[in-house]
C-alpha cells in the first residue's frame, strides 16, 4: 500500500447559493485517499456525501479548500482541463443512470477512451480487457437494458478502471441492486482496490462499509468520525 | 477522431431509441428536400437542350445545315446558333452550291421551314409549315408517324395529331386556298406550334417567296447531311467561313471545350442580371434554411432535455464540453444526412413517376429523364446544413449541462436566457429599413431584408414568449399550464413560434401583393372604347359570319343603331396597318395601347362622334368629304397625313407611304386611337375595307349585363373569330390566377403553421407528460388533459399566426410599392400624343382575409391538437 494519495481533500468547502440563502454543503473537509484504499463514506441524507464524490472528481468546485488528484491540484484547471483528468485518472459509478442505453456494454467501456482520441480498436482492446477483469467478457455486446443490474455495475466499474485510471468513485453503487448482487459488486470493488486502484465509496448500508479500509462519517457537511470498521462486518 | 466516431455512434443509435422524435425532424429538413429534388428533376426532364433535341432537329441525319446568306464569316454557337452575321447580302446557295461545298462525299437533302394559313372553317387559322421528304432516311424520327403514311405527292400533306384534320380529308392552304389532301398523323414536337402541316419539298412554301415573316427568328431552309464521317467543329468552322451555320450531331454530342467558342457580346449586362437573379435565389434559400432550421429546432431542444442524463454521464466519465457538444452535432448530421438522402432518392422517385405519366417524347412532351445531380447535391448539403444548424443551440446548450443536477435527477432549471432581444429588435429595424430601401431598389434588397427580419424575430422570440407566458396568470388552469410549460421551455417554443409565424407572414406578405396588385391593375385599366360602348369585333370575321351575326343583334336590341368600323385588308384578306409617319413627338419612348380599333379605324360620322366624345360638325363635314380626322395635330401638315402602309407578312420594312388629305382636331386627355379616316381612303390605297366592328354608341344605348349575356353567347356561337365586349372602365374578366396564388399561398402557410404548431405541441405533450401523470392523479378528468394539448396549439399558432400576418404586411406593402412604382416608371402615352397621369402608390391590403387566417387557424390547431390528444395515464416510473 503507498501512502501517495491518489486524491487529497484538503479543507475543502462547498457553499451553495449566497447571502442569507447560502446553504454549506461541506464545511473544510480534508480526506486523503491512496492507492488500494477503499475509503467509505457514510452519513444521512443531505450530509453532503455526493458533493464529496462530485469535488473529488472535479465534476463540481470547491468555495474554498483544494483537491488534488494524482498529485494536480485542481483549482487551477479548466473545465477542458477537468474533464481530460476525469478522462484519464477518475471513473465515476453511480446508482443508476449509470451506462448509456443506446450503447453495448463494451462501447460503453471504450467511451472515455474513444473521447480521448485512442483509436477504436485500441480503445475497443482496453475495454475488452477491462471487462474481462470484471468477469463480463460474454455481455460485450449487449445492451445496458438486455443485462441485469449487477452486471450493469461492473460494466460501469470496468468503465471506471479502463486505461490508465486508479480512482474509483462510487455514489451508492450498490443502492438499486438486491443483497447477493450488491455483495458481488463489493466484492468486485475490493478486488479492483487490492490491485492497486483507489475507492472512495458513498454508501448508507453499514454492512457495505465494512469492506472498506476507512469509514467516514459526514453530517451536515463536516467530517465527524474516521474509523477503522469492525472486522465483523465483511 | 475517435470522438467524433463515438459521438456519431451514440447519436446513430439513440435515433433508433427516440423514432417518433427523429422521425419528425427527418419529416422537417426532408420534405422540402423531396418537394425540390421533385420539382428540380422534372424541370431537367421537360426542358429540351439541344444535344436532346438532335432527332426532332435532325432525324437521322449527321447535321443541319443553314445558308446564313452572308459574304461574310458568320459565328455560330454549337447548337449552330448564329450570333454575329452582317446583313443577307447574297442570294440562297442552291442545292449545286451546297453540295459543292459540303463535298461530294455526302448527301444533302432540303428541309424548308415557313409559316402558313389554312382555313380552320371559319377563318384562316396558321399554322407552321414544314417542307421535307419524311420518307428519306435522313428524316427519320423526326415525326414519328401516328396513323397513315407519309406524303407522296406534292398535294399530301401530314399533319400533327393534335389538329382537328383528319386522315382522308383535304384542307384548304394558304389564302389561295390550295387542296392538300391530309394521309397521315405524325407526334407534335415538343415546344413547336400547336398546328404543323408537313408536305414534300417545293410543295407547301412558293419558291419567290425569300423568307418567312419577321417575327419567326432564323432562317428558312436548311439542309438535312448525311456525311461520311462526323461534321466536326473544325468542319463547322469551315463552314462558318462560308456563311453556313451548322448544327451537328458530333459537335452537340463532344462538345469542343469553352475557349475554342469566344463568349457573345452583351454579356455583361447578362451577367449584372444573373448576378442580381443569383443574390436573390441565395438569399430565399437562406430563408427556406432558417424556417427549416426553425422546424426542426425544437425536436433537438426536447432531445437535449431527454438526454440531459446521459451527456452528464459522458461529461462524469471525462467528456469535455467539446464532446458534448459534439454528441448533439452528430444528431444533426445523422439526422440532416438521412432526411437529405430519402428526401432526395424519394423526390426523384415523385418526379421519375410524374414522367412516366406525361410521358418522354414521342409518348409524350417531355425530354430524357435527366436527373440533376448537381443541384441535388446542392440541396442535400443544404439539408446537411439545416440539420446542424438545427443542432447547434442545443448543443452549445448541451456544453452547458448541469452535470450535478443531472446526475441527482433534479430537472435543471431553464437559463433565464430571454434570447437577444436588444440585438434582435436592431435587427428587426434594419429587416424592415432594408425592405422600405428595397421599394426603390431591388428585390434582393427586400429579402436581405427579409432574412434581417427573420433573425432579429429569432432573437426576440423568447422575450416575447416569456412575456406572454407571464400574461397568463389570469387563465384556466389547462390554458395556464400550457402558457407556463410554453414559456420555461423556451427552447422549444420560441422556434416553433418563430417558423409559424414566418409561414404566416409569407402568406401575409403573397395576399398584400396580390391584392395590391389588383388595384393596381384596375387603376392601370386601358379601356378599349369609350365607357358604356358596346362592340362586336373580330378583324377575321368574314362576311358570311357578319351576315348571320347583324339579325342576331337586331334581334336582341331591337332598333339599336350601329355604327361601324372597318380596317383595310390586302387582296389576299390579309390585314394592313396604316400608320401616321409623323407627330407624337412629345414622347417617343412613351408606351401606347392600341385597342382593337386598331390605330385609325374607318368609319362614318357616328364613329367619329363615338371616340371623339363630342359632336365636332366641322370634322364630321371633312370626313364626309373624304378627309381622314386626326386627334394629334402633329400628324398633320399642309391638309394631309403621311400614311406608313405594311401588311402582317411583308418580309422586310419598306413600307409603302400614303397620303391622304386630313384635317386635326384636338381631344383633351389621351385618345384610344390616332384618328378616324372614311373607308374611301381605303379603297384609294388599293386595298380592301373589311368590316371589324358592329358598335352600340352609349349615347344611344348601354346595354345591362343581361342585354351582354343576351348578345354574347349566340353572336360568338357564330365564330370563334369574334368577341362581345361592353366597356364598363373596368377589368370585365379578372385574372383568377392570383387569386390561385393567393390559396395556394394559404394552402401552404396553413400546412407549414399546422405542421410547426402540432410538432411543438406534440414534443410539449410528452414533455409534460410526468406533470399530465401527476394532473390525472391528483384526479384532473380526461378532458383537461385535451384541453392542455389544445393550450399548447394554441400558445404556439395564437402567437405566431397573428404576429406573422401583422409581420407580413411590411414585406408585402413593400413588395407591392415597387411594382406600383415599376408601372408608373413606364409612361403611357395616348394615341393623339397626350401623356397618361400617373398612378401613384396602389396599396390594399386583404382585412377578411387575413383576419380569417389570423382567427381560424389557431382555433382549427386547437381543435385538431384536442382531438388526437393522449389521455391514457401512464403510471409514474419509480427507480430505486
Amino acid at each position: 500500500m503507498s501512502f501517495d494519495p491518489v486524491v487529497r481533500l484538503a479543507d475543502v468547502s462547498r457553499v451553495h447559493g449566497d447571502g442569507p440563502q447560502a446553504v454549506a454543503a461541506l464545511r473544510e473537509v480534508s480526506l486523503d485517499v491512496a492507492a488500494g484504499e477503499l475509503v467509505a463514506v457514510m452519513g444521512p441524507s443531505g450530509s453532503g456525501k455526493s458533493t464529496l464524490l462530485n469535488l473529488a472528481g472535479g465534476l463540481d468546485r470547491p468555495t474554498s479548500g483544494e483537491v488534488v488528484v494524482e498529485g494536480r491540484p485542481l483549482s487551477g484547471l479548466s473545465a477542458k482541463d477537468l474533464a481530460g483528468l476525469r478522462r484519464r485518472h477518475v471513473g465515476y459509478v453511480f446508482q443508476d443512470l449509470n451506462l448509456i442505453p443506446s450503447l453495448t456494454a463494451v462501447e460503453n467501456v471504450m467511451l472515455p477512451r474513444e473521447l480521448d482520441g485512442v483509436r477504436m480498436g485500441q480503445a475497443r482492446r482496453e475495454a475488452m480487457a477491462a471487462l474481462e477483469e470484471v468477469g463480463l467478457a460474454g455481455v460485450a455486446g449487449r445492451f445496458p437494458e438486455e443485462i441485469s443490474g449487477g452486471q450493469r455495475q461492473r460494466v460501469a466499474i470496468a468503465r471506471a478502471l479502463v486505461g490508465e485510471r486508479r480512482l474509483i468513485l462510487a455514489d451508492e453503487p450498490t443502492g438499486a441492486l438486491d443483497t447477493p448482487t450488491g455483495d458481488d459488486v463489493l466484492q468486485l470493488l475490493r478486488a479492483r482496490c487490492d490491485a492497486g486502484a483507489a475507492v472512495l465509496l458513498v454508501t448508507h448500508e453499514p454492512r457495505y462499509a465494512g469492506w472498506a479500509d476507512r469509514v467516514v462519517f459526514l453530517r451536515d457537511g463536516e467530517i465527524t468520525d474516521s474509523t477503522l470498521p469492525l472486522e465483523s462486518a465483511r | 477522431m475517435s470522438a467524433l466516431l463515438a459521438a456519431l455512434r451514440i447519436s446513430r443509435r439513440g435515433i433508433g431509441r427516440a423514432r417518433a422524435r427523429s422521425a419528425l425532424i427527418i419529416v422537417m429538413i426532408g420534405l422540402p428536400v423531396l418537394a425540390i429534388t421533385a420539382v428540380l428533376t422534372f424541370g431537367a426532364t421537360e426542358e429540351i437542350r439541344p444535344e436532346e433535341r438532335l432527332t426532332m432537329d435532325l432525324g437521322s441525319a449527321d447535321a443541319k445545315l443553314t445558308d446564313a446568306r452572308s459574304t461574310q464569316p458568320i459565328r455560330q454557337d454549337e447548337a449552330g446558333r448564329i450570333w454575329r452575321q452582317k446583313e443577307r447580302d447574297r442570294p440562297p446557295r442552291s442545292r449545286a452550291d451546297m453540295q459543292a461545298l459540303i463535298g461530294q462525299g455526302s448527301r444533302i437533302i432540303p428541309m424548308n421551314q415557313s409559316f402558313g394559313e389554312f382555313w380552320a372553317g371559319d377563318g384562316y387559322a396558321i399554322a407552321a409549315v414544314r417542307e421535307v421528304d419524311l420518307r428519306d432516311p435522313m428524316a427519320g424520327g423526326m415525326f414519328p408517324l401516328v396513323r397513315g403514311h407519309y406524303p407522296q405527292a406534292a398535294d399530301e400533306v401530314v399533319v400533327v395529331a393534335s389538329m382537328k384534320a383528319a386522315v382522308g380529308e383535304t384542307l384548304r392552304y394558304s389564302r389561295d386556298d390550295v387542296p392538300k389532301r391530309v394521309v397521315g398523323k405524325v407526334v407534335r414536337q415538343p415546344l413547336s406550334d400547336g398546328n404543323t402541316i408537313i408536305g414534300l419539298p417545293g410543295s407547301m412554301i412558293p419558291a419567290t417567296a425569300t423568307s418567312v415573316p419577321l417575327s419567326v427568328p432564323g432562317a428558312d431552309r436548311f439542309w438535312l447531311v448525311d456525311a461520311p464521317g462526323p461534321v466536326t467543329w473544325n468542319e463547322t468552322l469551315r463552314l462558318n467561313r462560308a456563311g453556313v451555320a451548322v448544327e451537328s450531331r458530333a459537335v452537340l454530342e463532344d462538345p469542343p471545350p469553352a475557349e475554342m467558342m469566344p463568349q457573345p457580346a452583351g454579356g455583361q449586362i447578362f451577367t449584372s442580371f444573373r448576378g442580381m437573379t443569383i443574390l436573390t435565389v441565395v438569399l430565399g434559400v437562406i430563408l427556406v434554411v432558417i424556417e427549416v432550421v426553425l422546424l426542426a429546432g425544437p425536436a433537438f431542444a426536447v432531445g437535449l432535455r431527454r438526454r440531459r442524463g446521459e451527456l452528464a454521464l459522458i461529461s462524469a466519465q471525462g467528456g469535455s464540453a467539446r464532446h458534448l457538444k459534439l454528441v448533439v452535432l452528430a444528431d444533426g448530421l445523422t439526422l440532416g444526412l438521412a432526411a437529405a438522402v430519402l428526401g432526395a432518392a424519394l423526390g426523384i422517385g415523385v418526379a421519375r413517376g410524374i414522367v412516366s405519366y406525361i410521358g418522354i417524347w414521342p409518348a409524350g412532351a417531355l425530354g430524357p429523364f435527366e436527373v440533376p445531380f448537381g443541384r441535388i447535391a446542392l440541396v442535400a448539403a443544404l439539408a446537411v446544413f439545416s440539420g446542424l444548424a438545427a443542432a447547434a443551440v442545443p448543443a452549445v446548450q448541451a456544453a452547458r449541462v448541469d452535470v450535478v443536477a443531472a446526475l441527482a435527477g433534479r430537472r435543471a432549471e431553464p437559463r433565464n436566457r430571454a434570447g437577444w432581444p436588444l440585438l434582435g429588435l436592431v435587427l428587426l429595424v434594419a429587416g424592415v429599413g432594408a425592405m422600405a430601401f428595397g421599394v426603390r431598389s431591388s428585390s434582393a434588397v427586400m429579402f436581405f431584408g427579409g432574412v434581417l427580419g427573420l433573425l432579429g424575430m429569432v432573437m426576440v422570440a423568447p422575450m416575447l414568449v416569456r412575456l406572454v407566458g407571464g400574461l397568463a396568470g389570469g387563465l384556466p388552469l389547462p390554458l395556464r399550464l400550457a402558457a407556463r410549460d410554453a414559456a420555461r421551455n423556451r427552447g422549444r417554443t420560441a422556434p416553433a413560434v418563430v417558423a409559424v409565424l414566418a409561414a404566416a407572414a409569407a402568406f401575409s406578405a403573397v395576399a398584400v401583393e396580390v391584392a395590391s396588385d389588383a388595384r393596381l391593375a384596375e387603376k392601370h385599366y386601358r379601356a378599349l372604347y369609350p365607357i358604356g360602348t358596346t362592340a362586336i369585333y373580330g378583324a377575321d370575321v368574314t362576311e358570311e359570319s357578319w351576315r348571320k351575326i347583324r339579325p342576331i343583334v337586331g334581334k336582341t336590341l331591337p332598333g339599336v343603331p350601329l355604327l361601324e368600323a372597318y380596317h383595310p385588308v390586302d387582296a389576299k384578306g390579309v390585314t394592313v396597318n396604316f400608320h401616321p409617319r409623323d407627330g407624337r413627338v412629345g414622347c417617343r419612348s412613351c408606351m401606347t395601347w392600341t385597342g382593337p380599333l386598331g390605330e385609325l379605324p374607318a368609319g362614318g360620322p357616328g364613329l367619329l362622334r363615338l371616340l371623339l366624345g363630342r359632336t365636332d360638325l366641322a370634322a364630321e363635314a371633312a370626313l364626309a368629304e373624304g378627309k381622314a380626322v386626326l386627334f394629334d395635330p402633329g400628324t398633320v401638315s399642309d391638309g394631309r397625313v403621311r400614311l406608313d402602309v405594311w401588311s402582317q407578312t411583308t418580309d422586310k420594312v419598306k413600307p409603302r407611304v400614303v397620303t391622304v388629305p386630313a384635317v386635326a382636331v384636338t381631344v383633351r386627355g389621351p385618345s384610344l386611337v390616332t384618328g378616324v379616316m372614311p373607308v374611301g381612303a381605303i379603297t384609294k390605297a388599293g386595298l380592301a375595307p373589311r368590316l371589324s366592328h358592329l358598335i352600340v354608341d352609349p349615347a344611344v344605348a348601354v346595354l345591362t349585363p343581361q342585354q351582354h349575356q343576351r348578345l354574347s353567347g349566340p353572336v360568338r356561337a357564330v365564330t370563334s373569330k369574334v368577341a362581345v365586349q361592353t366597356e364598363r372602365g373596368t377589368i370585365s374578366n379578372r385574372d383568377d390566377r392570383n387569386d390561385n396564388v393567393m390559396w395556394i399561398m394559404a394552402a401552404f402557410a396553413s400546412v407549414v403553421a399546422l405542421g410547426g404548431t402540432f410538432a411543438a405541441a406534440g414534443l410539449a405533450a410528452a414533455d409534460a407528460r410526468p406533470d399530465l401523470d401527476t394532473l390525472s392523479a391528483v384526479g384532473a378528468r380526461p378532458g383537461t388533459r385535451r384541453l392542455v394539448a389544445a393550450g399548447q396549439a394554441v400558445f404556439v399558432a395564437g402567437l405566431g399566426v397573428p404576429l406573422g400576418l401583422l409581420a407580413g404586411l411590411v414585406p408585402g406593402l413593400a413588395m407591392a410599392g415597387q411594382r406600383a412604382l415599376e408601372r408608373d416608371a413606364v409612361q403611357g402615352v395616348g394615341l393623339n400624343g397626350v401623356l397618361y397621369g400617373k398612378v401613384g402608390l396602389v396599396l390594399s391590403v386583404p382585412w377578411p382575409a387575413l383576419l380569417a387566417v389570423g382567427v381560424g387557424l389557431p382555433l382549427a390547431a386547437a381543435l385538431i391538437a384536442m382531438t388526437f390528444a393522449g389521455t391514457r395515464v401512464t403510471p409514474v416510473r419509480r427507480t430505486g
